[in-house]
C-alpha cells in the first residue's frame, strides 16, 4: 500500500534529481547566468516539494491496483 | 593577408575592427535545450501520472474530506507541474530560437569577415599596383606627367582614398551580425528570466497545515490498512470482498469535524503534540455525534465470538478484535458510518466501518490476542501500528467479518435481517449501547 504522499514524495526527489543536474551552458555570461537561472529554480522549486511532501498529507492510496490486488481480484 | 606598406591590414585598417561579437558558442544551446525538454516530459509524465491515480479513487473508491484534500493537493501539484513543463519546454523553445539566431549571426559575420578580407586584399592589390606603376615609372615620366606620378605614388601609399567596395559590405554585414547576436541573446536570456516567475509554482503547490495534520492522521489510517490488507489477503479474499469503503467511511469521520476543531488540532499538532493523541481527539469530536451501538446483533456477536464458526479460518481472529478492543476500553466509542445511498438493512452496514475513538493510552495495547491475534500479530509486526491505526484495524476485521458472515451463512443473515431495525439506527445514538452490547457478550 503507498499512499500518495509517498509518490509524491519519491516523483518530488526524482525531479528534484532530475534538475540537480546542471544545464549546458554555453560561455556568453548573460546567457549562462539565465541558463543558471533557470536550472536553480528548477532544482529549488522541486525541493521545496520534495521538502514539503515528507511533511504533506499521507493521503490514503487506495488505487484500484492495490485492492485488486490485495481483494484476490 | 600582409601588404609592403607592412600592415596585415593596410593604412586603412580592418574593416571590422571596433565589432565585436558577444561570447560564446550557441552550439551548446542545443543540449540545453533537449535537457529542458526532457525536464518538460518529465513534469508531464509525473504530473499526468499523480492526476490519473487521483482520479481514478478520488470521489469514488475514496470520498470524503480527505479524499477531496487529496484530490485538491495532487491536482494543484499537477497543474503546477504541467506549467513548469510548460515552462520548460517553452525555455528549451527560447534557447533553440537563440541558438538558431545566435548561428546565423555568426555565420553573418562569417560572411563580413569574408568581405572585409577581400576588402582588404584588394586594397592592398591597389595599393601594390600602383607601387609596382611608380617603381617602373622613368624620370622622364614622371617629369612629363608629375600628376599622375603623384596619384600613382599616393596610391602605393595608401593614401589615394581608394576603398573597396566590400570593405562598405564588411562593415554593414559585420554590424548586423553583431547587433543580430546580441539580440538572440538578449532574447534567450530574458525568455528564461519570464520562465523562472512559472518555475516556482510547483514548490509552494502544497498547502501547508491541514495537510500537515492529515499527513499525521491518515498515516496512521494507512500503515492501519497495511495491517487490514494482509488480513484481507490472508482470511478474505475468497469473500471477494472489496474493502476500498473503508477509507470512505473514515473520511466521512474526518469531514465530520468542523473548521474551528480541525484548526484547533493541527495547532496542537505545531505545537509538538502526539499525533495520534490528536488523532484520537477528532475520532472523540466526531464520535460525540455520530456514536451507533455496533455492527453486530449480540446475539451475532456472541456466536462469531466463541469460535463457533470458522468460515475465516481462524475465527479466533475476530474474537482477538472483540476483546483487543475491549482491552483498550474504547467500545463505548464505538460508531458507524452509513452509506447514505445504501438501501436495506445489511445494505447500510456493509458500507459501514467500525471506527473507534483512538484516545491513546500511554500504556500500549493491552491485547487479549488469542491464537488468531497472536498469528495476525507475527504475520503483520503490529508493534509499529500505531494506536488509532490499529483499533481500526480491528474494527475493520470485524466489519469484514461479518460481511463475510451475511454474504456466506444464511443463518447470520436471517439473524442480521430479523435485527435490522436496530442497524438501521446506527447513527442515531445509544451511544452507551455499544460497552452494553461487549458486556452482553460476554466480553
Amino acid at each position: 500500500m503507498q499512499s500518495f504522499a509517498d509518490q509524491l514524495n519519491k516523483q518530488a526527489q526524482a525531479w528534484a534529481a532530475t534538475f540537480a543536474t546542471a544545464l549546458t551552458t554555453c560561455g556568453n555570461p548573460t546567457l549562462d547566468g539565465a541558463i543558471s537561472g533557470v536550472g536553480g529554480a528548477f532544482k529549488a522549486s522541486a525541493e521545496q516539494l520534495s521538502g514539503a511532501s515528507t511533511t504533506t498529507a499521507g493521503f490514503v492510496c487506495t488505487t484500484s491496483g492495490n485492492f485488486s490486488q490485495a481483494d484476490g481480484g | 593577408m600582409r601588404t609592403s606598406d607592412g600592415g596585415s591590414t593596410g593604412p586603412l585598417g580592418d574593416p571590422l575592427a571596433g565589432l565585436q561579437m558577444p561570447p560564446g558558442d550557441p552550439g551548446p544551446l542545443g543540449t540545453t535545450a533537449n535537457q529542458l525538454t526532457s525536464w518538460a516530459n518529465d513534469l508531464g509524465t509525473g504530473g499526468a501520472g499523480h492526476r490519473s491515480a487521483a482520479s481514478a479513487v478520488v470521489g469514488s473508491a475514496w470520498i470524503g474530506g480527505a479524499a477531496n484534500q487529496a484530490g485538491k493537493t495532487v491536482s494543484t501539484i499537477a497543474d503546477a507541474a504541467s506549467s513548469m513543463a510548460d515552462a520548460a519546454d517553452h525555455a528549451s523553445s527560447v534557447l533553440h530560437t537563440c541558438a538558431s539566431n545566435w548561428s546565423t549571426a555568426i555565420a553573418e559575420w562569417k560572411r563580413a569577415q569574408t568581405l572585409a578580407a577581400q576588402a582588404l586584399q584588394e586594397e592592398s592589390a591597389h595599393r601594390n599596383a600602383a607601387a609596382t606603376a611608380t617603381s617602373s615609372m622613368t624620370g622622364a615620366d614622371r617629369t612629363a606627367n608629375p600628376t599622375g606620378y603623384a596619384q600613382a605614388q599616393a596610391a602605393a601609399g595608401g593614401s589615394d582614398g581608394f576603398l573597396s567596395p566590400h570593405r562598405a559590405e564588411a562593415v554593414t554585414l559585420g554590424q548586423k551580425a553583431v547587433d543580430d547576436a546580441i539580440q538572440a541573446i538578449n532574447m534567450g536570456s530574458t525568455g528564461l528570466a519570464e520562465i523562472n516567475g512559472v518555475v516556482g509554482t510547483l514548490g509552494s503547490a502544497p498547502s501547508a497545515a491541514k495537510d500537515s495534520f492529515l499527513n499525521n492522521l491518515m498515516d496512521g489510517v494507512g500503515k492501519a490498512n497495511s495491517v487490514i490488507g494482509a488480513f484481507a489477503t490472508t482470511t478474505m479474499a475468497r469473500a471477494g470482498y472489496s474493502y476500498a469503503t473503508l477509507p470512505s467511511a473514515l473520511e466521512k469521520a474526518f469531514s465530520a469535524a468542523d473548521d474551528a476543531t480541525v484548526a484547533r488540532l493541527v495547532q496542537e499538532l505545531g505545537n509538538g503534540a502526539d499525533p495520534f493523541e490528536v488523532a484520537g481527539q477528532l475520532w472523540s469530536h466526531v464520535a460525540g455525534e455520530n456514536v451507533a451501538k455496533s455492527l453486530f446483533a449480540a446475539q451475532e456477536m456472541k456466536s462469531l465470538s466463541s469460535g463457533g464458526l470458522n468460515v475465516l479460518g481462524d475465527s479466533g481472529v475476530a474474537k482477538w478484535g472483540i476483546r483487543g478492543m475491549g482491552g483498550l476500553a474504547i467500545a463505548g466509542d464505538v460508531f458507524t458510518v452509513l452509506h447514505p445511498d445504501e438501501g436495506g438493512n445489511w445494505g447500510k452496514a456493509e458500507q459501514a466501518s467500525a471506527v473507534v475513538n483512538g484516545v491513546a493510552t500511554g500504556g500500549g495495547l493491552a491485547l487479549d490476542a488469542g491464537e488468531g491475534g497472536a498469528a495476525l500479530l507475527a504475520a503483520n509486526s503490529l508493534d509499529w501500528v500505531p494506536v488509532a491505526g490499529q483499533v481500526v484495524a480491528i474494527g475493520t476485521g470485524l466489519f469484514l467479518a461479518g460481511d463475510y458472515l451475511y454474504t456466506h451463512e444464511k443463518w447470520f443473515k436471517d439473524g442480521i435481517d430479523a435485527t435490522g431495525q436496530g442497524i438501521a439506527n446506527v447513527a442515531t445514538g445509544a451511544y452507551h449501547e455499544a460497552g452494553h452490547l461487549l458486556s452482553d457478550i460476554g466480553l
